[in-house]
């Protein structure tokens, strides 16, 4: 589904991601986990477009999409929520979902201006999706509240919801257990595994172990800008190398 | 339909077809001419200034330089209606259109600059504009032009500046209902998560940098139409009016008045308009007074007078629901 070759990364002098490659598989939750500033997030950006790389390719659907820009990626069925909370805040939860269905409302300015039958039919339709969406996270209920008022752990599921609007054949999920309770983890796995039995690819970045080694099938390890290891959760746990990075070596 | 609305929407409503009701019966009071011209210009205003609130309230953009999009339609529909005899109403459209053009070019390049590069882009055009008409001499800057009345069907609507208030309203009506509805629409939204967070916005399948565009093209559309209006009404068309810093009047309107609303322009222009004319006399202390009164309005009331009506009315609606709660007890 997805796949990123060779993909560097460097900030000035120092190098972020160095030469790392990975694949996402069709239809699997795959992890990608490693210790603070590993270059986990950059590689994200990288494979959504809002980093650019100089060397190495991206590949999306067996389509190169090195460099692409984030607005035509999520076109073509990438979505992705964000390490630090980028709701829109003033918006009502439902408005802030639908901004998720824009680039699926094929209805263009005039209509928009006169709220033709089309216009309309359209935002029905998107609107009963968005509904579903909030469904899919448990905040149906909620809404018409501002996005700003809820809670922290609520305003990551909106996110979800937001991204899931975007009907995305992949999902990038950038450590989406941040900031939870046990009890919203345990409804986020929940949640996480409803959104592949719809047929989603998902990829994870998470700091939690227990959530990650939980559900995902493949999990990457990347220390230090460098892929460390790959494998089922299994082997990733018992990978010396990985227990040195997650437990300081020697 | 109407039961259907909350408590506070019906306070909304009310609110706004009395003002309407209020408007449309003030010429029985008085038909004094130069009153009703007074207020067929604060219509322009209002038409201007909803068109820079689109720019500054919805997209998050900001312009200090609006004058310059007056102006392109103002001298655009002059020349067409009277040099190649195109209706005035027409030319007026055609005018908008141009500004529209123009801001969206000017866009092109400025969208990517940050609040205070933005600022100073816009100033700069502004003085272009400025310059370039001054050195346009068939344009006669300096003594300015003659412009050809405003007519419908050939019905002369500058004979009396009571029908030019009408169309004032009628104008302002059609403009805060088409922006309403587009508020309403995806466009609406985009313009809005453009502004809240970039970002996330791109991610969401947005496009960032057109939205951009649009909201410059939609706000110069709006300012050349209004500018064109003013021309038609006043009679003539001077350069003087066209200077960079008469672009503050229009950020002063829509700040008093509240910005991203839709009454805000409203409230702000026909205020504004009434300090100037309280002012007429002391043109010194005109500046002086705007500049307090920004100061209070910043300080005191950020989201202007709409967001002190906004509070009167939810107060004003949590009485309604008070009584009724009230009565509802009582066997």
């Amino acid at each position: 589904m997805i796949q990123a070759k060779n993909v560097t990364v460097r900030f000035g002098g120092v190098t972020a991601v160095n030469d790392v490659s990975i694949r996402v598989e069709k239809g699997k939750i795959t992890g990608l986990i490693g210790p603070n500033g590993a270059g986990k997030t950059t590689l994200f950006n990288t494979i959504n477009g809002v980093q650019h790389t100089p060397d190495g390719h991206v590949f999306f659907d067996g389509r190169e999409i090195t460099n692409g820009r984030g607005y035509q990626l999520c076109k073509m069925g990438m979505s992705r929520t964000y390490q630090s909370i980028n709701l829109f805040l003033g918006m009502s939860v439902l408005d802030n979902v639908l901004i998720g269905q824009h680039c699926r409302m094929p209805y263009h300015f005039l209509q928009a201006l006169l709220h033709t039958p089309k216009m309309k039919a359209e935002e029905r339709k998107a609107r009963d999706y968005c509904v579903k969406c909030l469904e899919l996270v448990g905040l149906a209920g909620k809404k018409d509240l501002r996005a700003g008022q809820l809670p922290y752990g609520e305003q990551r599921l909106v996110e979800i919801a937001r991204a899931m609007a975007t009907q995305p054949k992949v999902l990038l999920l950038d450590e989406p257990a941040a900031g939870m309770n046990a009890t919203e983890k345990v409804t986020l796995n929940k949640i996480i595994c409803d959104i592949v039995d719809q047929g989603v690819t998902v990829l994870i970045i998470e700091h939690d172990m227990a959530v990650i080694m939980e559900i995902s099938d493949y999990v990457y390890v990347m220390d230090d800008g460098l892929l460390i290891a790959e494998g089922t959760p299994n082997e990733v746990q018992n990978n010396p190398a990985v227990i040195t990075a997650y437990l300081g070596g020697e | 339909m109407f039961k259907k609305l909350t408590t506070r929407q019906r306070v909304s409503y009310i609110a706004v077809a009395l003002l309407l009701i209020a408007a449309l019966f003030l010429p029985v009071f008085t038909r004094n001419s130069y009153r009703m011209y007074f207020f067929s210009v604060v219509g322009a205003y209002i038409i201007a200034a909803t068109g820079l609130d689109i720019l500054l309230g919805m997209s998050g953009q900001i312009s200090m330089g609006h004058v310059a999009y007056l102006a392109v339609g103002g001298y655009v529909s002059v020349l067409l209606s009277s040099n190649l005899g195109v209706p005035v109403l027409a030319s007026m459209l055609i005018g908008a259109f141009a500004a529209a053009a123009v801001g969206a070019l000017v866009a092109i390049p400025c969208a990517k600059l940050k609040m205070q590069f933005l600022v100073l882009a816009s100033i700069a055009f502004s003085q272009f504009i400025y310059q370039l008409i001054c050195q346009l001499n068939f344009l006669n800057p300096y003594r300015g032009l003659q412009t050809k009345p405003i007519t419908i069907f050939g019905f002369n609507l500058n004979s009396n500046y009571v029908y030019t208030y009408y169309f004032s309203i009628f104008l302002v009506v059609v403009v805060l209902i088409l922006r309403s509805l587009l508020t309403k629409s995806k466009v609406g939204r985009a313009l809005m998560a453009v502004r809240d967070n970039t970002r996330s916005a791109d991610g969401m399948g947005i496009n960032v940098r057109a939205y951009k565009i649009m909201a410059f093209a939609i706000s110069a559309f709006l300012c050349g139409f209004a500018g064109a209006y003013m021309a038609h009404l006043s009679g003539y068309i001077v350069s003087d009016g066209y200077k960079q810093a008469l672009s503050f009047n229009y950020l002063i309107m829509v700040i008093f008045g509240g910005v991203n609303s839709l009454l805000g322009p409203v409230i702000g222009a026909t205020i504004y308009q009434f300090i100037n004319e309280l002012l007429a006399s002391a043109a010194a202390w005109r500046s002086v007074t705007y500049g307090i009164v920004v100061l209070v309005i910043v300080g005191f009331v950020p989201g202007g007078c709409v967001s002190a009506l906004r509070t009167v009315g939810d107060k004003l609606a949590h009485m309604i629901d008070g009584k009724k709660g009230e009565g509802g007890a009582k066997p």
